[in-house]
């Protein structure tokens, strides 16, 4: 038994289905019954449920790319804030630099997620083509906004870089990096989508702040 | 009998709710809760500090009560006394069994209550608001806690009371409850009541409660009404 | 996210300073959007509720009687304090206020005190014996750069439209109120540097890109009242008059938002 919609609008502790339903993300399962553990959206998938959190923190993932700030120094390599609960930790040999250069806190890298322990230690790989992040303007969204941001197989960053020419990098945990072209627009216009991603008809407004 | 503020027995005082009222902290509440005004933020999960705290299997609460100087009659020295700490702790209490804490192991998370007017009950104000402004963070929750009060004036039962019933009445019993899983997770008395008063007045306190959760959710709701995600 | 400000945004900043941008949009002298809000708790004698930008702070007056400081034997006391509470930033702890919360509270004083806004000789209930104590209390929400000046506008907003009981003659309270004996508006202006660029009303990344600070609160006849500069950096002279003359205009525009919202 179903007593929601698909796309319906949860709060913790909604009642969301009984019987024989899998309980998937943003959803947890007591006496045969599956509730909301989040505001947020509930998708609906044959038999599976899940809730797609409005707010939340980035929870490192194996394999996503990130864009992460240095925090501090440590034997062998460096501690890296990714803006989550878990720092994740970036060793020198993941990493080329120069021989005579090294990477300092405040320095800003993109990396791949290659590691997560079941306690979330996080290790990270910043080989080609990932590395260090230099000039440019960094800005910060919500993470659960990026897959609005990305959009449909990459339609609304697409939409962004073509009418701005610059070269937008989005990390999966919200962090953002725009270099060349028309940065303070295409900054603008990421911001935007943060700001007004629950607003229906965003792509066009997107795309009509764009051609002003 | 009359109320002094004229409400019936089981009414509870006018009650706003804002979800999402500050811009720093991850989650955040605004109440008015009669007299009271009441200000709830939430930070995390975050890095637990100090780290000897960290727990491998879960994240760890912690609650800060506490009251502005200027938000009582006579001002109060800033910074929590030993009543704001206890208050902190039975909140804490109040709030661990609906946090999914398991979702986040070695992390903390950080939650403050700051009362800048103050007219009886601000414990179950501030609890009411942390419940939501936890919702607010995304922090994922089994259920949303409300919080209300019940107690003694001039010999009847009666709910939600306001500080001058507070002050003159014979008993005051501030109750939180989970109410999906049925449970009472705050419970405290001050007073003197035989054991069915009790019950009652517990049973009453419950009923505020139920109603003070569907203004939580309908904060929520109003907040995040509309949201498209894919 | 993290409380270190990264490269990348710190050369970004100095950047569109030195073209006379900021982040926002705004100019390198004006202010963030402000809303300015008396009496908004009712256990207070004067109270204000600020934003300036997203930095959000109360200040409340309470009002009691005691004995005079013994070199000044026939005025009123006015005692400031701020606290940085843990819900306005992930960087405030709990605890007794550390140094920041000390230096604000102190220049947010100087320039009330020093421009005489309080009329202390008003304040005094028996001469050597008894006067009022001000208690000056602001408690900051949320922090996102300067609050210098969004308390300075809170504790001069709830001066200004506070209030104060009667007293008998033996000092008692009556339920009868007067109002608060004001006789001028102090306001403080902070600017940072960042490079060699002047900017009025930091917003929270400027503050942590910044070399220094320096804040000037004048008052009515546009006197300068109190001067405080912060940070490892320094300024020329150049900078500071340029700082302080910007400052009286733009004194004069906050006092004017100030009297609007007691009215």
């Amino acid at each position: 038994m179903l007593y929601v919609k698909n796309k319906d609008l949860t709060v913790p502790g909604m009642l969301l289905a009984e019987g024989d339903y899998i309980s998937e993300d943003g959803t947890h399962r007591e006496t045969g019954k599956i509730y909301a553990s989040l505001v947020g959206i509930v998708y609906l998938d044959r038999r599976k449920i899940r809730v797609v959190a409005l707010n939340g923190k980035y929870i490192p993932k194996r394999g996503d790319s990130v864009i992460g700030i240095i925090s501090d120094e440590r034997f062998n390599g460096w501690r890296v804030d990714i803006d989550s609960p878990y720092n994740a930790t970036l060793n020198q040999k993941d990493i080329r630099i120069g021989r005579y250069d090294s990477l300092k806190v405040g320095d800003v890298v993109y990396a791949r997620i290659f590691k997560v322990s079941d306690i979330f230690e996080t290790s990270l790989d910043a080989k080609r083509p990932y590395g260090k992040l230099d000039k440019g303007i960094l800005i910060e969204i919500h993470s659960a906004r990026v897959p609005r941001l990305i959009g449909r197989k990459g339609s609304m960053i697409n939409m962004i870089k073509d009418k701005t020419g610059s070269t937008i990098t989005v990390g999966q945990n919200g962090l953002v990096w725009i270099r060349g072209g028309n940065q303070e627009l295409a900054a603008q216009a990421c911001q935007m989508v943060d700001r007004e991603a629950h607003i229906p008809g965003l792509t066009d407004r997107v795309s009509e702040f764009l051609n002003r | 009998m009359e109320r002094i503020d004229g409400r019936a027995f089981d009414e509870l005082r006018p009650i706003k709710i804002e979800a999402g009222v500050l811009k720093r902290a991850d989650g955040s509440c605004y109440i008015e809760w009669g007299k009271n005004k009441v200000y709830a933020a939430v930070y995390g999960p975050k890095e637990v500090l100090p780290r000897h705290l960290e727990r491998n299997d879960r994240a760890i609460l912690r609650c800060r009560y506490n009251m502005a100087p200027f938000s009582v009659e006579d001002r109060k020295r800033p910074g929590p006394d030993r009543r704001a700490v206890e208050i902190g702790k039975v909140m804490s209490g109040a709030l661990e069994p609906a946090i999914l804490l398991h979702h986040y192991p070695r992390s903390m998370i950080e939650i403050s209550v700051e009362v800048v007017q103050a007219n009886a009950g601000t414990r179950c104000a501030g609890l009411t608001a942390v419940s939501v402004a936890l919702a607010d963070a995304g922090i994922p929750m089994r259920d949303i806690v409300p919080s209300c009060a019940a107690g003694k004036v001039e010999g009847q039962i009666v709910l939600d009371l306001a500080k001058e019933e507070d002050n003159e009445g014979e008993a005051d019993v501030p109750v939180a409850i989970i109410p999906r899983l049925n449970q009472i997770t705050l419970l405290q008395m001050d007073g003197k009541l035989s054991e069915k008063e009790v019950e009652d007045t517990v049973n009453l306190a419950i009923k505020g409660c139920n109603e003070v959760y569907k203004l939580q959710v309908d904060a929520l709701k109003r907040k995040y009404e509309g949201a498209e995600y894919e | 996210m993290s409380e270190i400000l990264p490269f990348i945004k710190k050369h970004h900043l100095v950047a569109l300073a030195k073209e006379g941008k900021r982040e926002d949009g705004r100019g390198l002298d004006e202010y963030r959007p402000l809303t300015i809000e008396a009496n908004v708790v009712d256990k207070a004698e004067g109270s204000a509720l600020v934003s300036l930008g997203g930095t959000t702070v109360m200040a409340g007056i309470k009002v009691d009687s005691g004995e005079p400081y013994s070199d000044t034997p026939n005025d009123g006391v006015m005692i400031t304090g701020a606290e940085l509470i843990p819900m306005a930033s992930p960087e405030f702890e709990s605890g007794p206020p550390g140094e920041e919360a000390v230096e604000l509270a102190r220049v947010v004083d100087r320039g009330i005190r020093e421009s005489k806004v309080l009329d202390t000789a008003a304040l005094c209930v028996t001469p050597g014996e008894l006067v009022r104590l001000i208690f000056v209390d602001l408690h900051i929400l949320d922090y996102d750069g300067n609050l210098i000046d969004a308390c300075g506008i809170a504790a001069m907003t709830a001066l200004a439209s506070g209030k104060m009981p009667v007293l008998e003659e033996d000092g008692t309270p009556t339920e009868e109120y007067i109002d608060m004996p004001i006789q001028n508006i102090a306001v403080p202006c902070t600017f940072v540097k960042l490079d060699d660029v002047i900017l009025l009303d930091p917003s929270l990344d400027e503050e942590k890109a910044q070399d220094s600070r320096l804040t000037i609160s004048t008052e009515k006849d546009k006197n300068i009242c109190a001067m405080q500069k912060s940070g490892s950096g320094g300024f020329t002279m150049e900078e500071i008059t340029w700082s302080t003359k910007l400052s009286v205009a733009k004194g004069a525009e906050l006092r004017k938002k100030i009297e609007e919202a007691i009215k």
